[in-house]
């Protein structure tokens, strides 16, 4: 009896259990799509009347320049548009904006205050969920409109991509000038997209390879002042130079850790370049590398428990890795040329270099188990890559090739984003080289 | 205690086949996901469009129709004149009939006078003989009944074992039509069966290629790794009334999740109205698009 009454359980059991496995809601895997840049409106700021300002109009063309830029975003231009929303507060006909394709909206305003202020208030629409995603109110001084401009395009960029934007960032470079034998070359500092150029140093020693520190107010540097090659510390608030360390050899290569306390760099004395990591706070300075090769370009990686760098240890110019005290030492880099100057992404991903292969440059990333190498610019001369705070773009620097009877040829900072779709020219007083991007200024 | 125990039993029991003859939902037919991954230039197969599918299911009904109506219209008519014509003994009638056939053909065919005459006289020297038939002694009579009662019992025999024969043979059609309707049956289950799982999977890849096409996938797409849900209510005419992203709780937390949803939103929304199956709309009617960007990486 008992058995017959578990064998009808356990048939009644089976049966709902496989009716109700059926019974599961239909379920479509959508497992393609397109990777193409986002068509993007972005409507001129208005005033307090509705009507379109001029600060307002540059506001809403440094945004467009930067989305753009970004290689992410295709804008339409603001003559297409049917009907221009006059305040972001009021909820934009989502039928006008849809037959142009256009899937989010940017619309903005500006008040005046009192004591040179405005209120900029900003708002973004995502046109076929007919919703707005983000909104802003920011009070700046007049004077600080483009930061706004930043600023709201960093949200936009974030609000639509995922990712954290890195329009409000400055880049620092050497700024070159005059003839070949007689080359200027100062430190300089800017936008990222080239604006609010401004000159740190006057031209009359050498810089070289400028780093930001990640709490973006302090710049490490190699100076040749009086003919000593050093590294040093440029405070950009109170316009200090201070000198790290006093070494019989050069030092160079130098860069933050990411939590700003220390600086790995180059060291060569008696013709043994090797990695040391120095202690802002005491100064103690700890050998990384001991090989009688050359070892230099040194980067943390964004946990700091890592180092990647080349060497030629190997016989030719590799990029290695290994951890935080020196120990592990891992070649990464197996692929056709020589590579140098390796630096570790924000994000950790990835690595980018620069690679030398049958008289061509290139610059490159690579996954940081050295896997996946991909080139994303050539030249005859690109070099130096530099990491966007968001890890998704990279600057660096390119030079044209001399044209005969011409020594000097121009040298430009260029960016491009990690999948090689947009590149991007930075627009600089003078030739510039050797970028380096600052994190998000706070 | 015992009883109790077998009343309850019995109660849930009850209960169980209630819900399972008696919800509508859990009877659902519905179609599981088929995890295919999209490629654009797979050629469909015939058989599984909705389209050609069903027309062929239409002809195919509509030939069983024809074959089981044709012995109802048909055969009936033709059988029963040839039944009575034997009956027709009496030579009046037969006269009359002939009178009848005679003014027939008489209205339509203007013939010479000769040719109708020579048609009559063959009529009734076939069908009026000439000689009586012969009277029969009654001795011979009686002889003809007994051998007639002879014969008729052997012929009912004979009919009795020819029914009981054909009574066998028609239990054994029977049987056997009736296993072939129940193999046909399953067969045709079958068959139905797997034409719904080939058709949902053409369906869903139409769909899915739609949907692909609308979709501008962000780039930080790569680094998510987990598919964004969105519950679907379409109308019969695959134009979408309702999207809703499923996972409000990482909506909110994880910027990229957010990205990625909002992206697949938009693509669900601009590529209304979806290329739904008609005349499946219970199983379209509320649905679970999962979108994946992993084919980034």
């Amino acid at each position: 009896m008992k058995n017959k009454i578990y064998s009808i359980l356990a048939a009644i059991l089976i049966i709902f259990s496989s009716k109700f496995i059926f019974a599961q809601d239909l379920k479509i895997d959508i497992n393609k799509g397109k990777v193409e840049p986002l068509p993007i409106a972005i409507a001129d700021f208005t005033d307090e009347n509705g009507q379109v300002s001029k600060t307002g109009r540059l506001i809403s063309n440094v945004i467009t320049n930067n989305l753009v830029g970004s290689g992410q975003f295709k804008a339409t231009a603001p003559a297409a548009f049917i009907a221009a929303p006059s305040s972001p507060s009021v909820r934009p006909k989502f039928s006008d904006w849809t037959p142009f394709g256009i899937k989010a909206l940017v619309t903005g305003s500006i008040k005046q205050k009192k004591n040179k202020q405005i209120e900029v208030e900003f708002r973004l629409w995502d046109i076929i969920a007919e919703t707005d995603m983000v909104g802003l109110r920011l009070t700046v001084n007049a004077n600080s409109w483009r930061r706004v401009a930043h600023i709201i395009s960093d949200e936009t960029f974030e609000r639509l991509t995922g990712d954290k934007g890195y329009f409000d960032t400055r880049i620092v470079y050497i700024s070159e000038s005059g003839p070949a034998d007689k080359r200027k070359k100062r430190l300089a500092i800017m936008d990222q997209d080239g604006e609010n150029h401004q000159f740190l140093t006057n031209g009359n020693f050498l810089v070289l390879t400028p780093r930001f520190s990640p709490s973006t107010q302090e710049i490490t540097y190699l100076a040749y002042y009086n003919k000593e090659p050093r590294v040093y510390i440029f405070n950009l608030q109170t316009g200090e130079q201070e000198l790290l360390g006093s070494f019989p050899g050069m030092t160079f290569a130098p860069r933050f850790s990411p939590d700003g306390k220390k600086i790995i760099m180059s060291y060569s004395n008696k013709g043994i370049t090797d990695i040391y990591v120095m202690d802002l706070k005491n100064q103690n300075v700890d050998r990384l590398t001991n090989n009688p090769s050359i070892d230099t370009s040194p980067s943390f990686s964004p946990n700091g428990k890592m180092v990647t760098f080349n060497s030629d240890r190997g016989g030719t110019q590799q990029i290695y890795i290994m951890d935080n005290r020196g120990r592990n030492v891992k070649r990464i880099s197996y692929g056709k040329g020589r590579y140098a100057t390796p630096v570790w992404s924000p994000k950790g991903d990835l690595i980018a270099f620069t690679k030398m292969l049958r008289g061509t440059f290139y610059i490159g990333v690579m996954n940081s188990d050295g896997s996946g190498e991909r080139l994303l610019a050539r030249g005859y001369l690109v070099e130096g890559p530099t990491w966007a705070p968001n890890g998704r773009v990279l600057m660096y620097f390119k030079q044209d090739r001399p044209v005969k009877g011409k020594n000097n040829s121009a040298v430009n900072i260029y960016k491009i984003d990690v999948t090689g779709f947009k590149e991007v020219k930075i627009i600089t007083p003078a030739d510039a080289s050797d970028p380096a991007w600052s994190p998000l200024i706070p | 205690m015992y009883k109790s125990y077998i009343y309850s039993l019995g109660l849930h029991i009850s209960m169980f086949v209630f819900a399972y003859f008696g919800l509508p939902e859990i009877k659902k037919n519905k179609v599981k996901e088929v995890p295919i991954d999209i490629v654009y230039e797979l050629p469909t197969k015939k058989e599984t469009f909705v389209k050609e599918t069903s027309k062929k299911q239409v002809t195919k009904s509509k030939r069983n129709i024809k074959s089981k109506s044709e012995p109802i219209k048909l055969a009936p008519k033709p059988v029963k004149p040839i039944t009575k014509l034997p009956v027709v003994k009496n030579k009046k009638k037969l006269n009359d009939l002939k009178k009848k056939v005679e003014k027939i053909a008489k209205k339509p065919t203007i013939r010479p006078k000769k040719a109708v005459k020579q048609v009559k006289a063959k009529i009734e020297k076939k069908q009026i003989p000439k000689q009586l038939p012969k009277i029969i002694p009654k001795r011979k009579r009686e002889d003809n009944k007994k051998n007639n009662k002879q014969m008729s019992n052997a012929i009912l025999k004979n009919l009795a074992k020819a029914v009981e024969k054909s009574e066998k043979a028609k239990k054994t059609k029977n049987n056997q039509q009736l296993k072939q309707t129940l193999m046909a049956a399953l067969n045709s289950k079958d068959k139905n069966n797997r034409k719904k799982i080939e058709l949902g999977i053409s369906e869903i890849d139409i769909l899915r290629n739609h949907v692909a096409q609308c979709w501008v996938t962000p780039f930080t797409g790569k680094d998510l790794e987990m598919n964004v849900d969105l519950k679907i209510n379409a109308n019969i005419d695959g134009s979408v009334t309702m999207v809703k992203i499923m996972d409000e709780n990482k909506y909110m937390k994880n910027p990229v999740y957010r990205a990625v949803a909002d992206s697949a939103r938009r693509a669900v929304k601009d590529c209304s109205p979806l290329p739904l199956p008609k005349g499946k709309y219970e199983l379209w009617k509320a649905f679970t698009f999962s979108f994946d960007a992993s084919y980034l990486r």
